[in-house]
C-alpha cells in the first residue's frame, strides 16, 4: 500500500481527500496534518509515499517551501501541489521545488486520485497552464512573465526604485510596463490593478 | 527727461504685469507698488498698500470680510523651493469670483521686501483634486492591506463552502433518485443502485481516515503528534510563551533541532527547558541521541532558523558539548503578527 501524508488546513477539504484515500485500494493515509512545516519531520523515518501538500497551510507556512525541504532529504518522496490559488507562478515554483505534480482543486477536470496514481507510476503530472482570469479588460494570459514580476512587486508595496533595483532593471523600463499593464486592464492606477489581482488571487505575495 | 521716462517706463511695466507686486523697505515704506496689488490689498483690507510691513500683517491676520477668505489647508500649492518660513512666508485667498491668489512675502537683501501676489486658481483646483485622490488612494491601499492580510483566511471558507456545496449536491441526487423511485414504484428494481449512492454519501460524511489526523490543531499538539508518529517524545518543561509570535519563534527551533535531532542523532526524545529571564524566555532544547558532537557545520536548516529569529529580535547559539543543544532566547514584547490563514 502507498502510505500517504496530507497536509491540508481546510477541515473539510482534509475529510473529503482522507474519505477519497479511504475509498481506494492502493492508498493508506499516514498521517493527515495542518501545518506544512510538520511535514519535514513526518516524512523523518521514511514511512511516506506520496504527499498532497497545500500552498497556504496553518500558521502561514508554504507548502512550497516545506516540499523542497523534502525533496532535498527524501527526493524518493513524492509530492503533488494542491490550490485552488490561481496565482499564476505556483505551477513553476513546484517544477522549481521538484514536485511530481500539480492538482488544482477548483479548475480542471482531472480527479485529484487520478494524478496520484499516474504520478505514483512515474509521471510528472502538471495542468498546461494556470487557470486564465479577467483582470479589468484583459485576461491574465496576455500578461508577460516580466508584468507578472513586476505586479509580484507592487503587490508587496515595493516603491519603482526598488522594483527596479530588485528586478535588475531601470525605474524607466519599470513606468513602462506598468503603462503598459494599465493599458491593458484599462485601471487608472496601480493600486486599483493590485486590488483586483491579489481579490482574484493571481498574486500571492506571501507565498 | 531720460531719468523721469525711465520710472514711468518702469512704473508702467509692473503694472501692466498680471499679478500684484509690491517692493518696500525693511520698515514697510513702499517703494514701487502695482495696479492689481493695490486692488487686491483693497478688496482685502479696506485700503490700498500705505505700509507693507502693516499691510502683511493686516494680511496675516484677516478676518473674512465676505469679500475673500483665507485659506489655511496643509495641502495648499506651496513653493517647495523655499522652505525657509523666516525668509519667505504665503498666504492664500479666496476672492468672491472664486479666484485663488497666493501672497509671498520675500526678503530680496538687507533693505528690500518683496510682496508678490500670483492668480493659483487652477493649481488650486488641481492641488485640491489631487488631496481628494490621495485620500481616496489611501482608502484603497487600507483596503488592499486588509485583503491581503485575509486573502488565505477568504479562500479557505471558499474551499469550505465548495465542498458543502459538493456534499449537498451529493445529498441532493440520493434524495431525488429515491423520490423518483418511489413515486414510479421501482424502488426494488433500484434498489441497488440506491443502496451504493447513499453509502458513498454517507461515507463521505464520516471521518474514516485509517491513522489519524490533527482536527483544527494547535501549534503544540500537532507537533507533539507528529513527533510521536516518527518515535520521538518531545518534552515540554517549564512555562511556555503567551503570545502567538513568541510561541511560532519558539516552535520553529523546536522543529530544527527535532529534525536534527532524529536524522543525525537518531534521538528519541528531546527536552525543552524554558525559563523566564528578565526580559526574555530562555530555552534550551537538546536530544537523547547517541552521536558524540565537537563541532558542528551551521546548514540551510539552522541557518534559515537563525536568521527567521533574529529577524524578529530573538537569538539562537549552537552548543556542541557531545552532544549538540540549541539555547534560544526569545523576547517577552514581540508584536502580535497580522491575522493569516
Amino acid at each position: 500500500m502507498i502510505q500517504v501524508l496530507v497536509v491540508e488546513d481546510s477541515r473539510i477539504t482534509r475529510d473529503s481527500i482522507e474519505s477519497q484515500i479511504a475509498k481506494s485500494e492502493k492508498y493508506v493515509l499516514y498521517a493527515s496534518i495542518e501545518n506544512a512545516a510538520n511535514a519535514e519531520i513526518a516524512c523523518l523515518r521514511g514511512r511516506v509515499d506520496l504527499i498532497l501538500m497545500d500552498v497556504c497551510t496553518a500558521d502561514e507556512e508554504s507548502g512550497l517551501k516545506a516540499a523542497a525541504k523534502i525533496k532535498q532529504y527524501n527526493p524518493k518522496i513524492k509530492i503533488i501541489i494542491m490550490t485552488s490559488m490561481p496565482e499564476h507562478s505556483l505551477i513553476q515554483k513546484a517544477k522549481t521545488c521538484g514536485c511530481n505534480g500539480f492538482w488544482y482543486k477548483e479548475y480542471g477536470s482531472t480527479a485529484l486520485m487520478e494524478v496520484c496514481d499516474r504520478v505514483m507510476a512515474g509521471e510528472f503530472v502538471y495542468p498546461e497552464d494556470t487557470p486564465v482570469i479577467r483582470i479589468g479588460y484583459s485576461n491574465s494570459s496576455e500578461f508577460t512573465s516580466r508584468e507578472f514580476d513586476i505586479i509580484r512587486e507592487l503587490a508587496r508595496g515595493r516603491k519603482y526604485e526598488e522594483i527596479a533595483a530588485d528586478l535588475d532593471i531601470t525605474p524607466n523600463t519599470v513606468k513602462y510596463h506598468i503603462k503598459n499593464i494599465l493599458q491593458k486592464t484599462g485601471y487608472q492606477n496601480t493600486l486599483q490593478l493590485v486590488a483586483e489581482v491579489v481579490e482574484k488571487r493571481l498574486i500571492l505575495p506571501k507565498y | 527727461m531720460k531719468k523721469s521716462m525711465s520710472a514711468k517706463m518702469i512704473k508702467k511695466a509692473i503694472d501692466s504685469y498680471p499679478g500684484g507686486i509690491c517692493f518696500s523697505a525693511l520698515d514697510g515704506r513702499v517703494i514701487l507698488v502695482n495696479e492689481k496689488m493695490n486692488k487686491l490689498v483693497l478688496e482685502l483690507t479696506g485700503h490700498t498698500i500705505l505700509n507693507a510691513k502693516v499691510a502683511w500683517e493686516e494680511l496675516t491676520n484677516f478676518a473674512n470680510n465676505g469679500k475673500a477668505e483665507k485659506l489655511n489647508q496643509s495641502w495648499l500649492p506651496k513653493d517647495p523651493e523655499n522652505g525657509n518660513e523666516s525668509t519667505h512666508q504665503q498666504l492664500f485667498f479666496r476672492f468672491t469670483d472664486s479666484s485663488v491668489w497666493r501672497f509671498e512675502l520675500r526678503f530680496l537683501d538687507s533693505n528690500t521686501v518683496q510682496i508678490e501676489a500670483a492668480e493659483i486658481t487652477e493649481l488650486y483646483r488641481l492641488s485640491e483634486e489631487l488631496f481628494e485622490n490621495t485620500i481616496r488612494l489611501q482608502e484603497m491601499q487600507k483596503r488592499q492591506k486588509s485583503l491581503l492580510d485575509s486573502i488565505v483566511e477568504v479562500n479557505l471558507n471558499k474551499e469550505i463552502l465548495a465542498a458543502k456545496m459538493r456534499i449537498h449536491d451529493e445529498l441532493g441526487h440520493c434524495l431525488l433518485a429515491t423520490t423518483k423511485a418511489i413515486a414510479e414504484d421501482s424502488l426494488a428494481e433500484n434498489a441497488d443502485t440506491l443502496r451504493k449512492s447513499w453509502n458513498s454519501t454517507i461515507h463521505d460524511f464520516s471521518n474514516i481516515s485509517t491513522i489519524w489526523t490533527v482536527p483544527d490543531s494547535s501549534l503544540q499538539s500537532e507537533l507533539m503528534q507528529v513527533a510521536e508518529l516518527i518515535g520521538c517524545k518531545v518534552v515540554f518543561l517549564g512555562e511556555q510563551p503567551k503570545s502567538r509570535k513568541a510561541l511560532q519563534l519558539l516552535y520553529a527551533a523546536v522543529r530544527e533541532a527535532l529534525t536534527n535531532a532524529v536524522r543525525h542523532a537518531n534521538a528519541t526524545e528531546l527536552r525543552v527547558k524554558i525559563e523566564p529571564c528578565r526580559e526574555y524566555y530562555h530555552v534550551e532544547i537538546s536530544d537523547n541521541g547517541g552521536v558524540t558532537v565537537s563541532k558542528i557545520t551551521e546548514g540551510n536548516g539552522l541557518s534559515a532558523l537563525r536568521q527567521r529569529l533574529e529577524q524578529e529580535g530573538a537569538s539562537l547559539k549552537v552548543l556542541c558539548d557531545n552532544s549538540v543543544s540549541l539555547i534560544v532566547d526569545i523576547p517577552f514584547d514581540l508584536d502580535e503578527p497580522q491575522k493569516g490563514g
